[in-house]
């Protein structure tokens, strides 16, 4: 498995040093002996699909399958050998397996804007498959080579630092390349790679920009100027598709599922930044995670949180953790029986909820003297 | 001399205990039958049956201005209770963020029996790094600056099922030294 947006972690050690083995014995290897790593290699993608399946690691939406799967055929020449998945992750990146698989990150799909950056993205991630990156990439590393020699646990190291290093700055900007020429023929907008990387390299953290200088994986801001020597720096304008609705509708749901995570890990930064810039974007819901992000930053007046609030209460009565969030709002304020009434409604919207017990003793105790 | 010392600690350590073992320097369990103390240092403690790569019971005590290493919020006196479990949960998630846990419950819990401490309970699920299935039980709770919990960690199948009670027994075990 290959990391080549930005950096994630993963640990399927035994299945990564299978692949490698074979993708390197692949550039030696006569031609029937290739269809047969082909075979293996087919065998081993669909062992770390049922392992990131069984690891409830994928985020499932049919809808939302379909329409990324019409987007990558539109901009891979409508091969049909390739595939993509969501992974329920909120960090921003994408990644291929073997087997023609790309898998897209939640977090990457909540910074995306329109179908064109998702198409960008994709087409970046397919221009590895089909320029056969992960062979050339480890045909061309003799340190990766012995180190795959002497197997577990050194593997476990190299698929940390692989994952980090994606394929090495050079097929990086080979894929970006071909991207762009795949994105402009298949009638998207080519700015979008100018917008996305900037809104990208705005959010990337000082550390992860000095993981990734020592990593030797070409920077975000390296990609960005890149491609403003080939776009020019102007981001607006451009004269292929964005389709903004369309991808703001495929996606709604599975951009809410990536707040629900970014609120479980309490990433308030991330959650606001998401938010503030366009709220329209998340729908009735995004009153109610600004509100929770704003309360866990704690630098916004109580008065904002509630009025963010109270348009997703107001647009989205039945939204259960709305009601939680204002029941801890009313605490804030020692507004008790406020609190025990919002509690109230939120156990009867969500009576299964993981936190149901803890609320309904919360409840209780707001209300014994 | 200092391997004959070593060998003897090594022995004491393995030997099964009907003992109790201290955390925080402040508190004490006891240690569940055919369960045996593989580390302990006063401050914290682990406990299995069958190995700590198969099963553990941890206990340990932090400051709650630092609860998680990767996780910078404090734990405030003037948190609510749903405040500090959503914290928690934030810093149970962030440390395990790379086996994709799953929070599957976050219920309050009565520790010790005669002076009861209140604590918070969260079980989480994920998979370890072999792709194995594993349930975390993770009570936590608060004593003047510290943050102490009690962790079960066990594959989701036989263990879990056979080790319950004996975590529960733990947990009703706390008392201050």
């Amino acid at each position: 498995m290959w990391s080549t947006f930005v950096p994630a972690d993963f640990r399927f050690a035994l299945v990564l040093s299978l692949v490698l083995s074979l993708v390197l014995f692949m550039g030696t290897a006569t031609a029937a002996k290739k269809s047969e790593i082909r075979k293996g290699l087919n065998y081993l993608g669909q062992q770390l699909h049922t392992q990131l399946e069984d690891g409830g690691r994928l985020y499932h939406d049919p809808a939302l399958q379909s329409y990324l799967t019409t987007v990558l055929r539109r901009v891979a020449d409508a091969d049909q050998s390739l595939s993509v998945y969501v992974l329920a992750d909120s960090q921003a990146n994408a990644f291929i397996a073997p087997a023609g698989r790309i898998y897209v990150h939640l977090g990457l799909l909540l910074r995306i804007q329109d179908e064109a950056e998702l198409a960008l993205v994709l087409a970046h991630e397919a221009a590895h498959i089909h320029e056969g990156h992960p062979v050339t990439h480890f045909r061309n590393r003799p340190s990766a080579r012995r180190q795959l020699a002497a197997r577990v646990p050194v593997l476990r190291k190299l698929l940390y630092a692989g994952q980090r290093a994606g394929f090495g700055q050079d097929l990086e900007f080979a894929a970006d390349e071909i991207a762009l020429e795949s994105l402009a023929s298949s009638g998207y907008d080519t700015r979008a790679a100018l917008r996305l990387y900037r809104r990208l390299a705005q959010e990337q953290e000082p550390r992860s920009v000095h993981r990734r200088a020592r990593s030797g994986h070409p920077l975000i801001q390296e990609r960005l100027a890149r491609f403003r020597d080939v776009l020019g720096q102007e981001v607006a304008g451009g004269t292929g598709d964005h389709r903004a609705d369309s991808y703001l509708a495929a996606t709604q749901r599975a951009r809410v599922a990536g707040l629900e995570q970014l609120l479980a890990l309490r990433d308030a930064a991330t959650i606001m930044r998401l938010i503030e810039h366009d709220p329209s974007r998340f729908g009735p819901y995004a009153g109610y995670y600004l509100a929770a992000a704003q309360r866990i930053h704690g630098r916004t007046s109580e008065r904002a949180i509630r009025a963010a609030l109270n348009q997703t209460l107001a647009a989205a009565p039945d939204f259960a953790p709305a009601h939680r969030l204002l029941g801890q709002i009313q605490m804030d304020v020692l507004d008790y029986a406020g609190a025990a009434a919002a509690f109230d409604t939120y156990l009867k919207l969500a009576p299964k909820a993981p936190d149901a017990k803890l609320i309904q003793y919360q409840r209780q105790k707001l209300l014994t003297p | 001399m200092i391997t004959a010392f070593k060998i003897a600690l090594l022995l004491t350590a393995a030997t099964p205990s009907a003992g109790y073992v201290s955390m925080g320097n402040q508190w004490r369990v006891a240690v569940p039958e055919a369960w045996t103390v593989v580390g302990s240092d006063g401050n914290a403690f682990v406990l299995s049956r069958d190995g700590p790569g198969i099963q553990s019971i941890r206990g340990r005590c932090r400051s709650r201005q630092a609860p998680f290493a990767v996780f910078d919020e404090a734990l405030s006196s003037d948190d609510s209770m749903v405040d500090h479990a959503q914290k928690i949960s934030a810093g149970l998630l962030r440390s395990y963020a790379a086996s994709a846990p799953k929070l599957e419950a976050v219920e309050p819990v009565q520790l010790g029996v005669r002076k009861a401490v209140p604590g918070l309970l969260f079980t989480l699920q994920f998979s370890n790094d072999k792709g194995v299935a594993q349930v975390l039980r993770s009570a936590f709770f608060m004593h003047r600056d510290a943050v102490c919990s009690l962790d079960f960690q066990a594959p989701g199948q036989y263990f879990v099922k056979r080790d319950r009670s004996a975590f529960a027994a733990v947990l009703s075990s706390l008392r201050r030294r």
